[in-house]
């Protein structure tokens, strides 16, 4: 995220590790890509014998929920036994057989022991095998640096248990449940460690953030799947690719011209966090721009604060107003910032809002391939350049570019068009990101946090806060998101296409 | 890039009470707010519909591949 190629080889002692003999970028691209291709590989290895007869039975199950959803009489437990069926079906077209060996923490209420299942079924091999396949991946990106990977792995040992405990304490059922998520616990913990005891000099090999984060980024270019953009025709287009830009560059220009923030990258990734969709967007944002790690951290902190209120009290104005559900959820998705959270106040409202929160939740979700693409232009060519100086030249701006986004636009290419060849092909990217996307992806965002913490003291994030001008900013471009998004909503669904989504 | 001056860390002292804290928030103030009611209720409602109000991206929510099915 810093403009520094290799930040934290700086914090180290005498004796640190020399700069990378490959650049970090392109170890992340090389990486992220590496492990997207070897678990296509498995899923396709995988592929069942029988698979035509498969994708028939999903066919039938899918008529059958197409029929029950034209007679409208059906019960929405009806509804959603056959789209589970469905989806069943689907999900058997594809099994990927590296499911069982990668796994996060589950759940737990009272006993934290109880985040060592899932439904029912230990984590523990999934959890170990998350483990070695980031020791395996990482390490080999150490070496290629020309790195100590003696130094390296007994770090990131130690790293990974902070990064466990992150998901444990995100795993406690009330944390969860209102949408606290693990990137705040990992941050957490770095921060506790760093601020007690200090980080311990043997650690330190394994603080990495921009690696994790970059190496994760490649992987989430793989769920940014571009043909499910017209999921909910052209009113859901409307309400998450209009009206979120708009807000994005106002609530920027409206941070730098009349709030007058220091920090542009800190303008940014806030702005984005808050029109787009929280975390993933301020992570995507902030490599994008190379904002600082104490910018990105205040940014996620104030969206998940800011989330919880939300999605409490949106739902309550919803029902306290009577207002319609289609509409409901379109507003819901295009204001809340957390995925999650908006799924859950989408379901508090009714099963309608709920599909269509999700859903444009979804089509926003996908609007961060374009956006971290955007940043990184714009920073490139406009922020990032000698003041008074002439124009970067195209070799400069390659040169500056962050080519991780490279990765991450690719693998976003190359699995939307797997996912467009039909059921076998939708059915496939998902199996695939269910292990990189879910797991993998989220270990390495895990790693990536808890090193900020690692390397952040409790001064420096307050200082981002002075002022209050983020803050400020937050509110108002959140006030305009709201407003903007249900006059879209309404537009949308109500008097342009009132039929969508019924 | 010389180090940054960093604050003295709190010491050992600092992390058994930060430790104490968090083991007294999430082994008995969480759980206690777990029990209540329409706490209870609101979980069970996001475990029924596949809501995991955790996820980061739509891809993390177990319910978006039927939701997926409902809205094609």
């Amino acid at each position: 995220m810093t403009a520094d190629p290799d930040p934290h080889v700086a914090d180290l002692p005498a004796g640190a590790e020399p700069p990378p003999r490959v650049p970090e970028d392109w170890l992340a691209v090389l990486l992220g890509g590496l492990v997207l291709l070897a678990t296509l590989a498995v899923v396709y290895a995988g592929r069942p014998a029988d698979l035509d007869r498969r994708v028939a039975e999903h066919t039938q199950a899918k008529s059958t929920l197409k029929e029950l959803q034209k007679f409208g009489a059906a019960s929405k437990d009806e509804l959603k036994a056959a789209s589970d069926e469905a989806d069943k079906r689907k999900k058997a077209i594809a099994p990927n057989p590296a499911a069982a060996y990668l796994a996060t923490p589950g759940t737990w209420d009272a006993n934290p022991a109880d985040s060592l299942e899932k439904k029912g079924k230990s984590v523990l091999t999934g959890i170990a095998g998350a483990f070695v396949v980031s020791l395996v991946i990482f390490s080999l990106g150490v070496w290629l640096m020309g790195h100590s990977v003696g130094r390296f792995a007994p770090a990131f040992v130690g790293l990974f248990l902070l990064a466990w405990l992150a998901y444990v304490l995100a795993g406690q059922k009330v944390i969860e449940h209102y949408g606290l998520e693990y990137v705040l616990w990992a941050l957490v913990v770095g921060l506790l460690t760093s601020n007690t005891v200090g980080t311990p000099e043997w650690l330190r090999p394994a603080v990495r953030t921009e690696f994790y984060i970059k190496t994760g980024l490649v992987l989430l270019g793989a769920e940014v799947l571009f043909s499910r953009l017209l999921s909910l025709g052209v009113p859901g287009v409307f309400v998450s690719w209009i009206t979120t830009p708009i807000v994005l560059i106002t609530t920027y220009l409206f941070g730098q011209y009349v709030l007058r923030l220091p920090s542009r990258s800190l303008n940014l990734v806030i702005s984005a966090d808050m029109s787009v969709c929280g975390v993933s967007a301020a992570i995507a944002t902030g490599a994008a721009c190379r904002a600082k790690r104490e910018e990105v951290s205040l940014a996620i902190a104030l969206s998940l604060v800011f989330t919880v209120a939300m999605m409490v009290i949106m739902p309550a104005v919803i029902r306290a107003v009577g207002m319609d559900e289609v509409v409901a959820g379109a507003w819901l998705g295009g204001t809340i910032d957390s995925t999650g959270a908006v799924a859950a106040a989408g379901e508090l409202v009714g099963p309608k809002a709920l599909d269509v929160a999700a859903t444009v939740k979804m089509i926003q979700n996908i609007l961060i391939g374009a956006v971290a693409f955007c940043v990184a232009v714009y920073w490139v060519t406009h922020v990032d350049r000698t003041a008074g100086g002439p124009r970067p030249s195209v070799a400069e701006i390659w040169r500056r570019f962050p080519k991780f986004v490279l990765g991450f636009v690719a693998a976003s290419a190359a699995f939307s068009a797997l996912y467009a060849t039909g059921t076998a092909g939708e059915a496939t990217a998902a199996a695939v990101t269910d292990v990189t996307g879910k797991v993998l992806r989220g270990w390495f965002f895990c790693l990536a946090f808890v090193s900020i913490g690692l390397e952040s003291d409790f001064r420096s994030l307050s200082k981002q806060l002075a002022g209050g001008k983020p803050l400020i900013l937050y509110v108002c471009g959140q006030t305009l998101n709201l407003c903007l998004s249900l006059l879209m909503a309404w537009l949308m669904f109500k008097v342009v296409f009132p039929n969508a989504a019924r | 890039m010389p180090p940054v001056d960093r604050p003295r860390p709190g010491g050992p002292a600092a992390l058994v009470l930060a430790v104490a804290v968090l083991a007294t928030t999430w082994l008995v103030v969480l759980p206690w707010i777990g029990s209540f009611g329409p706490v209870q209720t609101y979980v069970h409602r996001n475990e029924a519909a596949g809501v995991n109000p955790g996820a980061m991206y739509y891809t993390e929510i177990d319910a978006i591949g039927a939701i997926g099915e409902r809205m094609e």
